[in-house]
C-alpha cells in the first residue's frame, strides 16, 4: 500500500517537473460576493429560505418559546429527538415541547470513546428533530448545524420534521463570509451540515419532489434581537414552493 | 473500465432509434441547461467567481503531490484513515478488506462517480456483501440492473412510466405514474436500508488539504444519512478532487450547485471531518481511499487540465452531441465532452479512439463549464494522438495520407479539385449532393454535400494577383 503511495506521488512530481506552479488564486475579499452590507441579511435569509421551500418564523426570544411547542404540537408530534437545551439558542424552548406532552425520544447515549450500540430503531420512530444552528447564509437561505456532544445529526435527518432555531445575528451574508468568520467551527466538529431547504430529489425526469430521505418540512424559527422591549411577534413566511 | 463489446458507432445508432430515451434526453438536458443559467445569473459578479474557481483548481493541480501529502496528514490528525489505491484493483480491495476485517454484511452507498469507475459493487457484491445504492436515481437503475447514464441524474434515461412500473415488479406497490408516490415507496424501502448498515461509502465532492475535511454534496441527503448511521465510513475519492483550503471550498462550493443543477447550494452539504468524537452518533471510523486509477499520469500532459473537472454535469447537458445520443451510447461510465476526453486519457486512446470524434468542436462544453476547462483543445489532442497511435479508424488513416499526398502537388490538387467539381455537379440536384458513392456514402446519411464551387479559392487569388500585377 505505501508502494502505491510513493508510486502516485513520485508519478505526480515527475508530470510536475518544468511545468510552471500555477499561482494560488488571489482571494476574494467576502463581503462583496453576495450581499451588499446594506440590505438587511435577515430579510434576504427569510426570502431565500422560503424559495427553498423551508417554514420560516420571525419571532422575539418569548415568542419563539411559545411558538416551538405550538408548532409542534399543530404538526402532530408526539415524539421528539433533540439536541441538549444548552445546544438549543433557547433551551427553555424544549421544556415547551415536554410541558405539552411530547415525548422526548433519547438518542443512544454517548460513552466517551466507546462504540455506541447503533440500535436507531427509538430514533427513527420520532416525528420531529429540534436543532439550534450554529449560522445562516443569507444568500442562499441555508442554516448551518454542527455535531458534537448532545447534538445528534439524526435529529435534522431522520424525522419528517425538523425544526430548528436560529439566532438572527449568527446570518452571514454568503458562504464564504461564513467561513471566513467562522471556519474553525468545521474542523472543531466531525460533521458541520449546511441544510437549504427539506430533503428533495429530481431524479424521475427531473421531477421536484420533496422528503424522499431526510425530513419533507423544515421549520426555521427565527429568533431575533429581544433587546427592543416589545410584546413576543411571531411572523410565519412561507414560500409558494420550492422554485428550483 | 472495459469498453462494451459493440462499436460507438452502433450504440449510437441504436440510441438514435430509442424514441424513449430522446423523449427523456430531450426533457431533461433542456431543463438543466436552462436551471444552470438561471443559477449561475443568481451569483453576483460571476464571471471573477469562475476565474477564481478555475484558478484554485489549477494551482492545486501545480502542486499536487504536497496538497495530497498535507491532506492525508489532516486526516490522521482528525481520527481518520487515508488508503492509497495505484489502480481500480487496488481500491476495490482495499474497500472488501475493510469490510472484511470488520465483520461487514450490510453496505449502503452513496452516489460516487469513481466508485462506479472502479466498479467496486461488483467486488463487493461478488465476495457476498448487500450492497444497496441509496440515491434515487442510482437506486432505480440499480433495481434495473443498468449503469448511470448522466454524472448527475444517473436514470436521466428512464422515463416516470418506465420506473413506476419497475416499482411495481419489485416491490408488489401498484403502478403509478406519481413521481411522489415512487419517492415515498423509495424512501421507506431505503430507510431501513441506512438504519441497518455496517458500512458507509461515499464519493467525496472536495477534500480540503489543511483540515483534512470532505466535503459531499446531495439534495436528497443519503450521503448525510449513509455517513452518520452506520459504524465505518468509507469516502471513494480521486487523487485530483482536493482544495488547499476551507475559504477555496466555499467558492467551489458556490459554483457547484449552480452549475449542475442551478440551485444556489446543494441542500444537504456535509462538512466531514475525522469521526464521531462523542456525539451520539456518526461513524467510529473514517477511511479515506485515494484513487489514482491513471490519473497521476495526466499531469503535466496536454490532458492534465481535466483533471480540474468538478463532476457538475455542466457540458453533457450543453453537448449536442450528448442530447442526441445520452450517456451510455459512450459505452464509458464518464460519458458527454468530459467522458470523451476522460476515458480516453485515464485508460488508453486505443479502445475509446471513436469517443473524441463525438464532438463538432462547437464549444459549448468549454461554455458551460464553471472552471472554463478546454475541453474542445484536449478533444483535438486526443485525436492527433490517436492516429499517431495508428488507432484512427483505416478511412481516416488512408483518407488524410492521400490528401496530404495530393495537397502537397498543386499541379494534382488542381486536377484533383476539377474532377470533384465535376463529379458533384454530376450527382447533385438544386447545389447539393444527397448522396455520395461509397466509401462516402456514410457521410451523406443524415446530412447534404454541396457543390464545389465554379471557382476554387486559390483560382480566385491566382486572378487577383494577376489582376494586380
Amino acid at each position: 500500500m505505501s508502494d502505491s503511495r510513493e508510486g502516485i506521488l513520485s508519478r505526480i512530481r515527475s508530470g510536475r517537473a518544468g511545468q510552471p506552479e500555477s499561482p494560488a488564486a488571489p482571494p476574494i475579499a467576502p463581503g462583496p460576493a453576495g450581499v451588499p452590507e446594506t440590505t438587511d441579511l435577515v430579510d434576504r435569509f427569510v426570502r431565500e429560505a422560503a424559495g427553498v421551500g423551508a417554514v420560516v418564523h420571525r419571532a422575539t426570544r418569548d415568542g419563539a418559546v411559545d411558538l416551538v411547542g405550538r408548532l409542534l404540537v399543530d404538526a402532530g408530534v408526539r415524539r421528539l429527538v433533540s439536541w441538549e437545551p444548552d445546544d438549543l439558542p433557547i433551551p427553555e424552548a424544549l421544556d415547551a415541547a415536554v410541558d405539552r406532552g411530547i415525548q422526548l425520544v433519547e438518542p443512544p447515549l454517548p460513552d466517551g470513546a466507546e462504540p455506541l450500540d447503533r440500535d436507531w430503531t427509538t430514533m427513527a420512530a420520532a416525528d420531529a428533530g429540534l436543532t439550534g444552528a450554529a449560522g445562516g447564509l443569507a444568500d442562499t437561505g441555508t442554516v448551518i448545524l454542527r455535531s458534537g456532544l448532545g447534538r445528534a445529526r439524526l435529529a435534522w435527518l431522520l424525522p419528517p420534521l425538523h425544526l430548528v432555531l436560529l439566532y438572527a445575528p449568527f446570518i452571514y451574508p454568503t458562504l464564504p463570509a461564513f467561513i471566513s468568520a467562522r471556519g474553525e467551527l468545521v474542523g472543531r466538529s466531525s460533521h458541520v451540515a449546511l441544510v437549504t431547504g427539506p430533503s428533495r430529489t429530481a431524479d424521475i425526469e427531473q421531477t421536484l419532489t420533496t422528503g424522499v430521505h431526510g425530513p419533507k418540512v423544515v421549520h426555521i424559527v427565527l429568533v431575533e434581537r429581544g433587546e427592543r422591549e416589545r410584546e413576543p411577534v411571531v411572523e410565519s413566511v412561507a414560500g409558494d414552493g420550492v422554485d428550483g | 473500465m472495459n469498453p462494451q463489446p459493440v462499436s460507438f458507432h452502433r450504440r449510437i445508432s441504436t440510441a438514435l432509434a430509442d424514441d424513449q430515451l430522446r423523449l427523456a434526453l430531450g426533457r431533461t438536458t433542456e431543463r438543466f441547461a436552462a436551471k444552470r443559467a438561471a443559477g449561475l445569473a443568481s451569483l453576483p459578479d460571476v464571471d471573477a467567481v469562475r476565474d477564481r474557481a478555475r484558478a484554485i483548481r489549477l494551482h492545486t493541480l501545480s502542486r499536487l503531490d504536497t496538497y495530497l501529502e498535507q491532506f492525508e496528514a489532516a486526516v490522521s490528525a482528525a481520527g481518520g484513515q487515508v488508503h492509497w489505491a495505484a489502480d481500480a484493483k487496488e481500491a476495490s480491495a482495499i474497500v472488501l478488506d475493510l469490510a472484511r476485517a470488520r465483520s461487514v454484511e450490510r453496505v449502503v452507498k452513496s452516489k460516487s462517480m469513481v466508485s462506479e469507475e472502479i466498479a467496486l459493487n461488483e467486488t463487493l457484491i461478488a465476495a457476498g456483501l448487500d450492497v444497496v445504492e441509496s440515491d434515487l436515481g442510482e437506486y432505480i437503475i440499480q433495481l434495473a440492473g443498468e449503469t448511470p447514464s448522466h454524472i448527475i441524474a444517473p436514470a436521466v434515461h428512464k422515463t416516470r412510466e418506465q420506473v413506476g412500473q419497475l416499482f411495481a415488479d419489485k416491490f408488489g406497490v401498484p403502478v403509478t405514474d406519481d413521481v411522489g408516490e415512487m419517492t415515498a415507496t423509495a424512501r421507506s424501502v431505503l430507510r431501513e436500508v441506512f438504519l441497518r448498515a455496517d458500512m458507509g461509502v461515499s464519493g467525496v465532492n472536495f477534500g480540503v488539504a489543511a483540515t483534512g475535511s470532505l466535503a459531499i454534496v446531495t439534495n436528497e441527503g443519503n450521503a448525510s444519512l449513509a455517513v452518520t448511521a452506520p459504524r465505518i465510513h468509507v469516502a471513494m475519492m480521486g487523487i485530483e478532487r482536493l482544495v488547499p483550503n476551507l475559504d477555496d471550498l466555499a467558492v467551489m462550493l458556490q459554483i457547484l450547485a449552480r452549475s449542475a443543477t442551478g440551485q444556489k447550494l446543494t441542500v444537504y452539504t456535509d462538512l466531514l471531518t475525522g469521526p464521531r468524537r462523542g456525539d451520539p452518533d456518526g461513524p467510529e471510523e473514517l477511511h479515506v481511499v485515494l484513487v489514482d486509477n491513471g490519473r497521476s499520469r495526466l499531469v503535466g500532459t496536454e490532458v492534465g487540465e481535466i483533471l480540474a473537472c468538478i463532476r457538475c454535469g455542466a457540458c453533457l447537458n450543453a453537448c449536442p452531441v450528448y442530447q442526441q445520443i445520452g450517456g451510455h451510447a459512450y459505452g464509458s461510465v464518464y460519458s458527454g465532452p468530459v467522458g470523451a476526453v476522460l476515458t480516453p486519457s485515464l485508460d488508453d486512446v486505443g479502445p475509446w479512439n471513436t469517443l473524441p470524434d463525438a464532438s463538432s468542436l462547437c464549444g459549448a462544453c468549454r461554455e458551460a463549464c464553471p472552471v472554463r476547462i478546454d475541453i474542445p483543445r484536449m478533444l483535438l489532442a486526443l485525436r492527433a494522438r490517436s492516429v499517431r497511435a495508428g488507432t484512427a479508424g483505416r478511412a481516416v488513416r488512408v483518407g488524410f495520407r492521400l490528401y496530404r499526398w495530393a495537397a502537397t502537388r498543386p499541379w494534382l490538387f488542381r486536377r484533383a479539385v476539377a474532377a470533384a467539381r465535376w463529379l458533384t455537379e454530376l450527382l447533385a440536384a438544386d447545389g447539393w449532393v444527397q448522396r455520395l458513392p461509397p466509401p462516402l456514402s456514410g457521410w451523406t446519411r443524415s446530412r447534404d454535400f454541396p457543390v464545389i464551387a465554379s471557382r476554387t479559392f486559390s483560382e480566385r487569388m491566382r486572378d487577383r494577383a494577376g489582376g494586380a500585377g
